[in-house]
């Protein structure tokens, strides 16, 4: 959930399950993942892959 | 939120679909159909409905569906979508008239190009003063400098592991993947883009994304040493999430790692989260108005109730 005021709906219990008191933190380590631009060989390369 | 529904285990993630959905010349075809000589906008002023929406599962609450509709006397019409591809497709086909659409943020520019949808004054949306920092003005919700697409619910993806069994210390390396003392100890999910993105960055490609022929095959070399590793790689998130509550896992990569954690927790089971070192990955859902809405101020309306802390928490 991208609003801030969410928490404040929530019990601290359901903030914890819920990771949102981590999330900030998550978020700021992670990137957004980009589509490929060629996914055809990505699905081939994947398919190698579940092929094993 | 009651409480049932808060134990309610989070819901099936599309994320399990495979999606290759959309191939590059579709969008230079679906360019060349829209009308451009239509308004592309009508009803700013009073609303009106029903509005229809295309959006992925979790959006057809009932409960939530309700409070829009009290709060503004529109009727909404949700159908489900399957895919980012289908949405595209069901969008150029015009079959439904869809005033609001559901796509991830990073197809933002792909349905703006082809001009299917509108930009956005987010000076008329209240709600999006409470978002996070984090989710204002992205530039995967920008096209050509204006807002395209409002952000609504998200993920990471990183490790979810059994701490008693590897240290948060071996977590927050991404070489844990690796590692062969956890030899068919991990599973994973159908979702190529995610697992062959983030391998590349994680061997210290820029951008994965653009990855082919040698580094293409770099992340695929890495991806086949992780095989001794992989438990299982299964087709939906419900398996990996009961082996990994029930300890045939020790660990799940990706998958949406928050929502393993979360679902794995309310079953009991006290399991970790770490966003390795070398960076962990996002996705992000963003809801979008389709060109030639005849509800526009309807679908502001939507827009704006939808990223509020009320239907949020009813999204949770």
């Amino acid at each position: 959930m991208t609003n801030a005021k969410v928490k404040d709906l929530l019990t601290p219990e359901q903030v914890k399950a819920l990771g949102l008191d981590k999330m900030e933190e998550w978020v700021a380590n992670c990137q957004m993942s980009l589509a490929p631009v060629d996914e055809t060989a990505w699905a081939d390369a994947w398919q190698t892959f579940k092929m094993g | 939120m009651s409480g049932s529904r808060f134990l309610t285990p989070p819901r099936p993630s599309r994320r399990d679909v495979l999606r290759f959905g959309a191939q590059a010349a579709m969008f230079a075809t679906i360019a060349s159909q829209v009308d451009f000589t239509r308004p592309a906008y009508a009803g700013e002023a009073k609303l009106t409905g029903p509005l229809n929406v295309l959006a992925w599962a979790g959006y057809n609450d009932p409960e939530l569906m309700r409070g829009f509709t009290e709060l503004t006397g529109v009727e909404l019409n949700i159908k489900e979508a399957e895919s980012n591809g289908a949405q595209l497709s069901l969008v150029q086909a015009g079959t439904t008239k869809f005033d609001v659409i559901n796509p991830d943020a990073v197809w933002t520019s792909k349905f703006a190009a082809a001009g299917l949808t509108l930009p956005i004054d987010t000076a008329k949306l209240p709600s999006l003063d409470e978002t996070l920092p984090a989710f204002r003005n992205r530039p995967e919700t920008m096209f050509d400098g204006k807002v395209y697409a409002i952000p609504t619910r998200f993920g990471v993806n990183g490790f979810v592991y059994w701490p008693d069994k590897i240290s948060a210390a071996s977590a927050a390396d991404a070489e844990l993947a690796w590692d062969p003392a956890l030899k068919n100890r991990i599973e994973i999910i159908d979702w190529p883009e995610l697992y062959l993105w983030m391998t590349g960055k994680w061997i210290g490609q820029a951008k994965p994304e653009d990855a082919t022929g040698e580094a293409l095959q770099k992340i695929l070399d890495k991806m086949m040493a992780f095989r001794p590793n992989m438990r299982a790689l299964q087709a939906d998130m419900g398996t990996v999430k009961s082996d990994l509550t029930n300890r045939e896992a020790w660990m799940v990569w990706g998958s949406s790692s928050d929502n393993v954690r979360t679902t794995a927790r309310l079953a009991g089971a006290d399991v970790e989260l770490s966003i390795p070192k070398q960076g962990g990955a996002m996705w992000m859902e963003t809801l979008q108005i389709v060109r030639g809405t005849e509800h526009l101020a309807s679908a502001m309306a939507y827009l704006d109730y939808m990223t509020s802390a009320k239907a949020m928490k009813q999204m949770a």
